[in-house]
């Protein structure tokens, strides 16, 4: 129990027994009110964020916030990029080998045909160039279209065999080509 | 049972008056608690990880995807610039925790968080895992979140300087914009789900398709597979994910079912790590760090020391 010269406004000797009063009503003195370009940096901000959110617009770090929001499908699509020699050999990309930056195939392959042709043959190339600093010869580079049936896959630790559809070849000098 | 603990369990429609309920009154300690929880996090989200930054100047321009204010940029920068932007973040984010100048700390972390970040989600992707993060973390820039538990605070008591009170509407706002934000992020995800794919994303096989293609990339997951490969489970996940998200905000009108949303989501990033490999322990950490209540568990604490400490001499007489 407090003593005498603690006692506050709000607890007088005689209510000492009884719960504190809640503080009369009345407007909040100056210093405690929150102004009034608090409010508005508030409101704009929380109308900005739910508009991004709502409307999926990307103006980063304000998102759109689409997490697994679309369909998946059994009939998987992907892409497979090949580097071939001046004979044909073909040798699958291990892009895990490349830079962390580089390593992103389908995030690539999703703007791809929309790049301009000189844009196009700068990725290959891009790709190729690496290929080159492991010790391989490069000629090309041959991108597929990779199809896996997901209804197999029950019950086995991996996928079944994907199907390759060839989709575009990178010559070195002549640009990407849609096949 | 008190006042507050009855409240606790009740709906509080108050919400839906928003320029009374952000603007009501707070404690210091919380702010502050959610200061030093969400810079420490960023101080060691960009640390603890300085080669995915420094990587990103290895990337050949044909590569780089920028997205937002990135597009600015032809290419990734160089090296020496995201070391320098690197080192300043992890200093600042330091300090604002510690809340050693802590005003002008904040924000120079946080805008180096943001042009780190910004590169990162310039490869073709966006990246979300930092997101919720900086987005509360912009919310405390303009406010009074080092007049307690900071060297700042500290430093003002030794000069002599007034205590500031530990609740005032200053100290509220924040808090509770940053819980809409977080409230509002897995709504969004929720209902986007909902947009694109209806509720098929829930009765359908699509939480299976996710499921073994995220194996896959991992040469093989037992945990992703055996949840795969019982479609009863992949929904009962699925609609539980749903759920979550789409109804989080009535955590923000019901106090007591944050028992449920907070480890929900927090259960849910588990889920994704454990069976795709995804690491969003920054969102995770982040819904952990605005819903705790940290003032009352550090009041809770204190009675328990208090309490012992009071029973010791009591214990040495007998």
């Amino acid at each position: 129990m407090p003593d005498a010269q603690s006692t506050s406004r709000l607890e007088a000797p005689a209510q000492r027994d009884q719960p504190p009063q809640e503080p009369p009503p009345g407007p909040p003195s100056p210093r405690d009110r929150v102004p009034a370009w608090t409010r508005g940096f508030v409101a704009l901000y929380l109308i900005a964020f739910l508009i991004c959110g709502v409307f999926a617009i990307e103006a980063w770090p304000l998102t759109g916030w689409r997490l697994f929001s679309h369909p998946r499908r059994a009939n998987l699509y992907g892409w497979r990029a090949y580097t071939f020699d001046p004979r044909g050999h073909e040798t699958k990309i291990d892009f895990a080998r490349f830079p962390r930056a580089d390593r992103h195939l389908p995030l690539i392959m999703q703007t791809y045909a929309r790049l301009s042709p000189a844009r196009k043959d700068a990725v290959c190339r891009a790709w190729a160039n690496r290929v080159r600093g492991f010790g391989l010869q490069v000629a090309g580079v041959k991108i597929y279209r990779a199809h896996v049936n997901l209804r197999l896959h029950r019950y086995h630790r991996h996928a079944a065999p994907a199907r390759l559809t060839l989709f575009y070849v990178c010559a070195d000098g002549k640009g990407a080509r849609r096949v | 049972m008190s006042r507050v603990s009855r409240e606790y369990f009740r709906l509080d429609l108050g919400v839906l008056r928003p320029d009374r309920w952000f603007f009501q009154s707070g404690s210091a300690r919380t702010l502050a608690a959610v200061r030093i929880g969400l810079c420490a996090l960023l101080a060691l989200r960009v640390g603890l990880r300085p080669s995915l930054y420094l990587d990103l100047s290895q990337q050949e321009a044909s590569l780089f995807r920028p997205l937002s204010w990135a597009k600015l940029f032809d290419h990734m920068p160089s090296r020496g610039v995201l070391l320098a932007a690197l080192i300043v973040c992890v200093i600042a984010a330091a300090c604002a925790a510690a809340g050693f100048k802590g005003r002008i700390a904040l924000p120079i972390a946080w805008v180096a968080g943001v042009f780190l970040n910004g590169f990162l989600t310039s490869q073709g992707k966006v990246v979300h895992n930092d997101v919720l993060l900086l987005l509360c973390m912009f919310v405390l820039i303009p406010a009074r979140h080092s007049d307690a538990w900071s060297v700042d605070a500290w430093l003002a008591r030794r000069r002599g300087a007034p205590a500031p009170p530990d609740e005032s509407v200053r100290y509220g706002w924040p808090v509770r914009t940053a819980m809409v934000v977080v409230a509002f992020t897995y709504c969004i995800t929720g209902l986007h789900k909902l947009q694109y794919t209806g509720l098929d994303w829930a009765s359908s096989d699509n939480l299976r398709w996710v499921l073994y293609t995220a194996s896959d990339s991992q040469n093989g997951n037992s945990l992703g597979l055996f949840i795969a490969d019982h479609p009863l489970l992949s929904h009962l996940f699925a609609w539980a994910t749903l759920f979550v998200e789409c109804t989080f905000p009535l955590a923000l009108i019901w106090p007591v079912s944050r028992w449920f949303y907070v480890p929900g989501v927090v259960g849910m990033h588990a889920g994704i790590y454990a069976t795709m490999h995804l690491n969003y322990v920054a969102m995770a950490s982040t819904v952990i760090i605005v819903y705790v209540n940290w003032a009352w568990i550090a009041d809770a604490y204190a009675r328990r020391r208090e309490a012992r400490r009071r029973l010791q001499p009591a214990i040495a007489r007998t």
